[in-house]
């Protein structure tokens, strides 16, 4: 019965997100995750296997006929508004790479320490 | 009833999963909504020389998944940046009320078919952020 107890307690036990798993509602969270799939150092507080800290979530954006101001200026009929989810505060980090039969390697990256929906990157929006 | 429009909300989002279905604002609760669907948008069309005219139309709205990275490589920083921004549109072409002599009264505009998140065109659409 103990047993049973135990692996009862076991199977209620919350399960850790994924790396990169969407929050639930709107907004934009701070996630862990490993760069290319390897485990980073430590940069946020909670994060374990040495994962870095992510930016992800829903932010609002609408697109609708331009306004006067818009077709004063340009010929586009159309204008999109938006915010993205991006890294409000960030810690330069130094991360080891641990390879399969060779020696540790070092790299720089950053690690997101705040979340904010804010200004899309435009030269990839 | 407060269960039939809980069943009527699944019923809409469900829909809306495979967009082009105008968003029902007194159903869905849009401070809860994520995804890009088409929705109804007035605005005021007026051009120099020309009486206002407030139109109707369809546009988009949503909230669509962005997120920013660290990675190996500088910058350091991948971003994955979609708004939600038409897919597919129609032009509608309205005539506008009491124009002066020689200004074209005709006012064109975009009606919304589909709406999905994608990159910002700057080729056909004015993009801004903020």
């Amino acid at each position: 019965p103990t047993m049973a107890a135990f692996i009862l307690l076991l199977l209620l036990l919350p399960l850790p997100p994924p790396a990169l798993a969407l929050p639930e509602g709107p907004g934009c969270r701070l996630r862990c995750v490993g760069p290319a799939g390897v485990p980073l150092v430590p940069g946020v507080p909670g994060c374990r296997g040495g994962a870095a800290g992510a930016c992800v979530g829903h932010c609002e954006s609408s697109a609708a006929p331009s306004p006067r101001a818009v077709l004063a200026a340009s010929r586009h009929l159309q204008t999109s508004r938006g915010r993205c989810c991006t890294m409000a505060q960030a810690s330069k980090v130094l991360v080891t790479l641990r390879c399969p039969g060779r020696a540790r390697r070092r790299f720089r990256t950053v690690s997101a320490r705040s979340c904010r929906c804010d200004l899309c990157r435009l030269g990839r929006y | 009833m407060k269960l039939h429009h809980q069943i009527l909300d699944t019923v809409l989002l469900l829909l809306m999963a495979g967009c082009g279905v105008v968003l029902q604002t007194s159903a869905i609760d849009l401070r809860t909504f994520i995804g890009c669907a088409v929705r109804e948008f007035t605005f005021l069309a007026k051009k120099p020389g020309c009486r206002g005219l407030r139109v109707t139309t369809d546009a988009c709205w949503g909230r669509c998944e962005t997120w920013e990275k660290p990675v190996l490589e500088p910058p350091y920083i991948e971003s994955y940046h979609r708004v939600c921004t038409y897919n597919e549109t129609k032009m509608m072409t309205l005539k506008l009320p009491k124009c002066a002599p020689g200004v074209d009264p005709f006012y064109t505009y975009p009606v919304a078919i589909r709406c999905d998140c994608d990159i910002c065109s700057t080729a056909t659409t004015e993009c801004e952020t903020a």
